[in-house]
């Protein structure tokens, strides 16, 4: 077997790496606009 | 990473940042509709809150005008009577002012003449005052004077007194005086003296009566003259038989011992030897005289 450098195993981080995390903080942000919005509607969905 | 895998890391990038947008923007920009609903929700409860009450107060003021405007009728009817009693009352009062200002008219002449007369009886009542206080000052004098008179009268009760003590020892004097005179068989009136000193009146008159004594002869005759025809005790008279114009004859003399009103009773003092008096002889002064 051969030895796994440990670039391979742990590659390092790329710029759309960073992006992937950008888009995680966009969508906790829009999760977060609308549940105060449906806050702002008692949670009730009728 | 292969390519197919950027892509996707891109468009799942470019995807997260629009629903991060429209997120934000819905959260940012929509208006919330619960709210106002709950709010025109209240404002319709409230509203309708209103409304009842506006219905209430309506009813409840639509009872109390159908009251007030069956009171305010009657009371219309009442005024409307009333207004005719008034016009009839104010009929016979413009009448009466009529009347009342013809005698206003009247009583303002008069009160014009009656203010003339006031102003005539001011100046007299102006002089009447200087008269009366000349008469005050002659009051004053008649005031003193009237002192000095009252001085004078009290001296003149103190003499009265004094004189009045006299007189009334001087009338049991008399009164004893008389009595003894009384006693003595004189007359005490001073009149009866008096006419008996004077001579008798001049009268004629009639027998009317005769008494005899044991010798049968005339002692005592009634006549009828009396005081009213002015005889006293004491007055002599001659007693006549009178035989038509030509002859007469004197029966005597008698004395007035006894005298009424219409009466007296005479003694005979005098008898004649002509006749013997009789009833319906005549007796007279008028020969003394």
């Amino acid at each position: 077997m051969s030895r796994r450098s440990s670039a391979s195993e742990d590659p390092t981080p790329d710029i759309y790496v960073g992006l992937l995390f950008v888009a995680v903080g966009a969508l906790l942000t829009g999760i977060v606009f609308l549940a105060l919005e449906l806050n702002s509607y008692g949670w009730q969905f009728n | 990473m292969s390519y197919v895998g950027k892509i996707l890391v891109v468009v799942q990038l470019v995807l997260s940042l629009l629903f991060m947008t429209f997120a934000g923007a819905v959260f940012t920009v929509h208006q919330n509709w619960r709210a106002k609903y709950l709010q025109s929700e209240n404002t319709v409860k409230k509203t309708q809150g209103e409304l009842e009450n506006s219905r209430g107060e309506l009813a409840t003021a639509k009872r109390d005008f159908e009251t007030n405007l069956s009171v305010q009728l009657q009371r219309a009817n009442a005024l409307e009577a009333k207004n005719q009693t008034l016009d009839v009352q104010l009929a016979e009062l413009t009448t009466r002012v009529d009347q009342l200002q013809q005698q206003r008219a009247t009583q303002t002449g008069l009160a014009e003449q009656k203010a003339a007369e006031a102003s005539f009886r001011q100046d007299e009542a102006q002089k009447q005052r200087v008269e009366n206080t000349k008469m005050q000052a002659r009051l004053d004098e008649l005031a003193a004077e009237n002192r000095e008179l009252r001085d004078k009268l009290f001296v003149g009760e103190e003499s009265y007194r004094a004189l009045n003590k006299t007189y009334e020892s001087g009338l049991q004097k008399l009164a004893f005086l008389t009595q003894v005179v009384s006693k003595a068989g004189l007359e005490t009136n001073p009149e009866v003296v008096a006419r008996q000193a004077a001579p008798a009146p001049p009268v004629d008159g009639l027998v009317t009566k005769t008494r005899k004594n044991r010798t049968n002869r005339v002692e005592f005759v009634e006549i009828s003259l009396g005081s009213d025809d002015g005889l006293v005790k004491g007055n002599e008279m001659d007693v006549l038989r009178i035989h038509g114009q030509e002859r007469s004859e004197w029966l005597g003399r008698v004395r007035v011992v006894e005298v009424g009103p219409n009466w007296a009773v005479c003694e005979v003092i005098l008898p004649s030897k002509n006749g013997i008096i009789q009833e319906g002889d005549n007796v007279t002064t008028k020969l003394r005289i």
